[in-house]
């Protein structure tokens, strides 16, 4: 009991700060006072989906408003019955963040039906007002031409295909296969790799380790791509263990350790695709407060920019991250 | 209810077996009575105290909300208690079943594909449960034909299943729609959903089959004494094939709820054994004897539900809920485990 | 239930037992005829370090638990928590070994409490460690904001982590060093000493061994202290191999562990939990997800045959067992 006790202190203390700096810094975004804001997220156990979650729970306190935050642990089932369980809450607004496309759906379609607005972060979806998120597009054509010219328009790489079912990875995955087109002399092994969660960088060491093995020679293997970063660090570190430092990596998503890694001239890590996820959580709840003051002209996207991290600009991005 | 049954109809060997039940177990009986009060109480507290803190608990259309949330997971539970009960409560030579998750996965990768190819409902079902029923199957073989010991065989067989499911999917979501599945989670009846029926009604018959019927004794008396058992003429390896077999199916439906759930098939989500397991565990402390019942299952299945759902309506965050869970599930086992010990080591 | 009962011809024995050696070499000159990388030296030696020396150290751990009659579910937990103090304390500028020792420390805490509540509390040890389980992926959550992992990338000087992982003495990698002490501690306490004939009775019948005087609690404490330490140390190889700590990383040993351990049983005449038998498990499970993958076998099918193989082994070893006894 105690311990519940002590929650509530802390969060109506967090909430009055919030409060007080709201009142102080956010002049153009409407405040959110007394507003439940429902926050639902596939999972948090990688740095882009815990800073841009980090950033709306930031946000709707900033405002003065109550988020309800919900993290599935990256669990379909999890979700669902988050989702079911929040409607009923009937909060003020509902924000949904990242997941399966096909699964969700149907329960966006009932956040609708309840009458609750919908926003989303990086979830295309028909039934969101607005969705904020980086443009993938983008994201996918810049790092695969970046590929393309690091290893001169030749050679072999090996490829996490990332989560199909996610749309951002697979908006990533059709751009590079996109820019391949013009590149004949570029060939993805196959069998293309998978992702696991968890365990991924485990994974994914163990698994290009094992495929250094089958390609010996320097020049076998001239990269390798994923469609996230956490595959990235893996496949870093097998071929730093493996002295086949020839082979580049390149990921997106840019958490610091993986910029880090590109800022290191002798780290195979090429490039990162950062994007800004704090920013993207952060802009979503303002276009919520927007959209609750009144403002029903919002655009149904919202894109945040993203930086292309290389070698030649690391030091340089990551200042403008926010990350040194 | 149950031991009355039992004094009544069961076969000879169980009352000359209670006749070796001397006075120090009898006792520890009574006291396993108090536990299970104890524990149903301790449940009441809790969704009493939610129903008062937690803003909309109470609400009818939040109970239902938990029922349906715990269908998926109460399915696959009632099979793991079952094959327990088969099986006898030995956890390494016991009966178990590790591949009711991956068996889940693969069966809603199977109704989602078969309903894509154009078969219609029926036969999509039908294709459903063949499947989930031949997961039992081969364990049953691999168990009693073969005697590899449970934990063993559905742990190879659980590998199998999850790779086949790898193979029908291709690790992507696979997005279903047929008039069966909207059925189950839109249609509504007495304000509950074709869901929550499917969990009553499944509850309801596995009760009345597993405690009422001379099967279900028998059954019962097959995992606890099985030479007995077996000197008494029952065929204990019809009776264990049928554990294994009735987890496969019920395995199945919990997939075609799951299906509907999640609009289609989605990797992954068999991941829940490890749930399965400790609920299906747990309901030793609302059954009166130690073994797993169904309605102890259901019992520990809702509490589960409940207390997530509670932590959700109180904005706990979600990190807590594995960790409560687990303390939780020690704290009621470690009560009953000493209370019980004076009677046994 | 056991091979006990009936007095076996030798050689029908050996039959038996020739199973499980038997399927490891053949699978072993199918994938070196297939795949010329898989006969290399070195893909050899890289199957012994990245698939085959973190699992045997859960594993190891796994046979003394399981010897005494309980199973240890919790053995992810106990990797994960090491992992966690020690990259935790590394990235906050701690020196290699405190952090080390730290890990290990954290990894004994969880093997503690599985033997706290398997003794004290009387909880059954499938349970009690399925609780620790559940407990500790709440922990790592709570400790790290829903899971963010930890990566040690170029701000630690990590000259020493690195030998951890890839360092060799004599020409053989530590970790393969690691393992052999492991081998060593684990085989000495189960054949021979006092303490290998107790956990024998004790994982027979416990009952009997409390009452003939087997110090019963005591060697409950020893044995998951001793699998928590086996699996602390494996935590920290996965964090020195990929020098980063990622949560809730760990469970992907257990039920390896567990199908290892008891594959491994099929050798033994009694069917007993076994240091060779474990090893020729795991090495068996570590050559194939290794075999497959480079014979370019999609993983889909990886994991099918996976399962299907060990079904076999198992199959023929049990059933040949079961006609021999019936005999």
């Amino acid at each position: 009991m105690s311990f519940r006790k002590r929650l509530l202190a802390g969060l109506t203390l967090a909430i009055g700060l919030g409060a007080l700096v709201s009142a102080a810094q956010a002049q153009d975004v409407p405040s959110l006072k007394g507003k439940r804001i429902g926050i639902t997220v596939a999972g948090t156990e990688h740095y882009w989906d815990l800073k841009a979650y980090q950033g709306q729970i930031d946000e709707v306190k900033r405002l003065g408003g109550i988020p309800v935050a919900l993290d599935a642990g990256r669990n379909d089932s999890r979700q669902i019955a988050q989702i079911q369980t929040l409607i009923a809450q009937k909060p003020d607004v509902i924000v949904e963040q990242l997941g399966s496309a096909p699964v969700l759906a149907p329960w966006l379609k009932k956040i609708r039906a309840a009458g609750i607005p919908l926003f989303t972060v990086d979830t295309i979806s028909p039934y969101s007002i607005n969705d904020t998120t980086s443009d993938n597009y983008s994201i996918g054509e810049k790092l695969a031409l970046q590929l393309a010219s690091d290893i001169k328009g030749r050679g072999n790489i090996l490829v996490f295909n990332g989560f199909y079912s996610v749309p951002v990875c697979a908006i990533r995955y059709d751009e590079l296969k996109l820019v391949l087109r013009a590149f004949p002399d570029i060939h993805i092994i196959q069998p293309e790799l998978r992702d696991v969660i968890p365990n991924t960088v485990q994974n994914a060491y163990s698994q290009v380790t094992d495929l250094l093995q089958k390609y010996p020679n320097k020049g076998d293997i001239a990269a390798v791509w994923s469609a996230w970063d956490v595959p990235q660090v893996g496949a870093t570190q097998a071929i730093i263990a493996a002295h086949r430092t020839e082979v580049r990596t390149y990921g997106v998503d840019g958490s610091p350790d993986v910029v880090k890694m590109v800022a290191d001239p002798n780290s195979p890590a090429a490039a990162v695709a950062a994007q800004q996820p704090y920013l993207i959580g952060k802009t979503a709840i303002d276009n919520v407060a927007r959209y609750l003051a009144g403002d029903h002209d919002l655009p149904p996207y919202t894109f945040v920019p993203a930086i292309l991290v290389n070698k030649e600009n690391a030091a340089e991005a990551a200042k403008e991250l926010g990350q040194s | 209810m149950s031991s009355n049954l039992i004094a009544e109809q069961a076969p000879a060997f169980l009352d000359s077996s209670a006749d070796l039940e001397d006075r120090e177990t009898r006792r520890a009986r009574h006291r396993s009575q108090i536990i299970r009060l104890g524990s149903i109480a301790a449940l009441v507290a809790v969704f009493a105290y939610f129903g008062v803190a937690a803003p909309g608990f109470a609400n009818l259309g939040n109970l239902a909300n938990i029922v349906e949330q715990s269908t998926v997971l109460a399915l696959l539970a009632f099979s793991m208690s079952i094959v327990v009960l088969g099986g006898g409560g030995d956890v390494i030579r016991g009966g178990i079943d590790l591949s009711l998750g991956a068996n889940l996965g693969l069966c809603a990768a199977a109704f989602t594909v078969a309903s894509n190819a154009g078969f219609s409902d029926p036969v999509a079902v039908a294709i459903t449960l063949a499947v989930g029923a031949a997961v039992g199957l081969v364990n049953a073989f691999a168990v009693v034909a073969l005697g590899v010991l449970p934990l063993l065989a559905t742990l190879a067989v659980m590998n199998i299943c999850g790779g086949a499911e790898l193979v029908l999917t291709q690790n992507t979501v696979i997005s279903a729609n047929s008039p069966l599945l909207s059925y189950i989670t839109g249609a509504s009846w007495l304000g509950l959903s074709m869901t929550d029926w499917i969990l009553v009604g499944a509850a309801i018959l596995l009760i009345a089959l597993v405690h009422g019927t001379r099967w279900g004794l028998r059954l019962q008396a097959v995992g606890g004494q099985r030479q007995a058992a077996r000197a008494a003429g029952l065929r204990v390896s019809a009776y264990l094939t049928g554990t294994y077999v009735a987890a496969g199916l019920l395995a199945a439906l919990a997939a075609i709820v799951q299906a509907a759930r999640l609009s289609g098939s989605s990797p992954g989500s068999g991941d829940i054994l490890l749930s399965v397991v400790l609920t299906s565990l747990m309901s030793v402390v609302f059954s009166r004897r130690l073994l797993p019942s169904i309605g102890g299952t259901l019992l520990s299945v809702l509490f589960i539900g409940g207390l997530i759902n509670g932590f959700q309506l109180l904005n706990v965050s979600s990190y807590w809920v594995n960790g409560v869970q687990g303390v939780l599930i020690l704290f009621v086992v470690a009560v009953r485990s000493l209370s019980l010990r004076r009677g046994s080591v | 239930m056991s091979a006990t009962t009936a007095p076996t011809r030798p050689i029908g024995a050996q039959l038996v037992r020739v199973t499980t050696p038997a399927a490891l070499v053949i699978l072993f000159v199918i994938f070196a005829v297939v795949s010329p990388t898989f006969r290399t030296p070195g893909n050899i030696l890289h199957i012994l370090v990245n698939n085959f020396s973190l699992p045997a150290l859960v594993a190891l751990g796994m046979t003394l638990v399981v010897s005494a009659g309980g199973i240890d579910l919790s053995v992810g937990v106990a990797a994960d928590i090491a992992a966690m103090l020690a990259v935790t304390l590394m990235q906050n500028g701690t020196g290699l070994g405190l952090s080390l020792i730290a890990g290990i420390g954290g990894a004994l805490l969880v093997g503690l409490l599985d033997a706290l509540l398997i003794t004290v509390f009387g909880i059954s040890p499938f349970l009690a460690t399925l609780g620790v389980l559940f407990i500790g992926e709440s922990v790592q959550q709570l400790a790290t904001n829903g899971g963010t992992p930890i990566y040690l990338v170029s701000n630690y000087p990590a000259a020493g982590l690195d030998f951890l992982a890839h360092g060799q003495i004599l020409g053989l990698p530590l970790p393969l060093w690691l393992v052999a002490a492991a081998v060593v501690l684990t085989q000495l306490l189960l054949s021979g000493t006092a303490f290998g004939r107790h956990l024998r009775a004790i994982g027979a019948e416990p009952r009997v061994a409390w009452y003939s005087g087997v110090p019963v609690r005591r060697a409950t404490w020893l044995v998951y202290l001793l699998s928590a330490l086996l699996c602390g140390v494996a935590g920290l190889l996965l964090s020195a191999t990929v020098k980063s700590y990622v949560p809730l990383s760990g469970n992907a040993f257990m039920l390896d562990a567990i199908g290892a351990v008891f594959v491994g049983t099929t050798i033994s005449r009694e069917t007993r939990p076994n240091v060779l038998g474990t090893l020729l498990g795991v090495f068996f499970f570590g050559m194939l997800h290794n075999g497959l993958l480079l014979i370019g076998w999609n993983f889909y099918w990886q994991q099918v045959a996976i399962g299907l193989l060990v079904f076999i082994v198992l199959g023929i070893s049990f059933l040949t067992r079961r006609l021999q006894t019936t005999d």
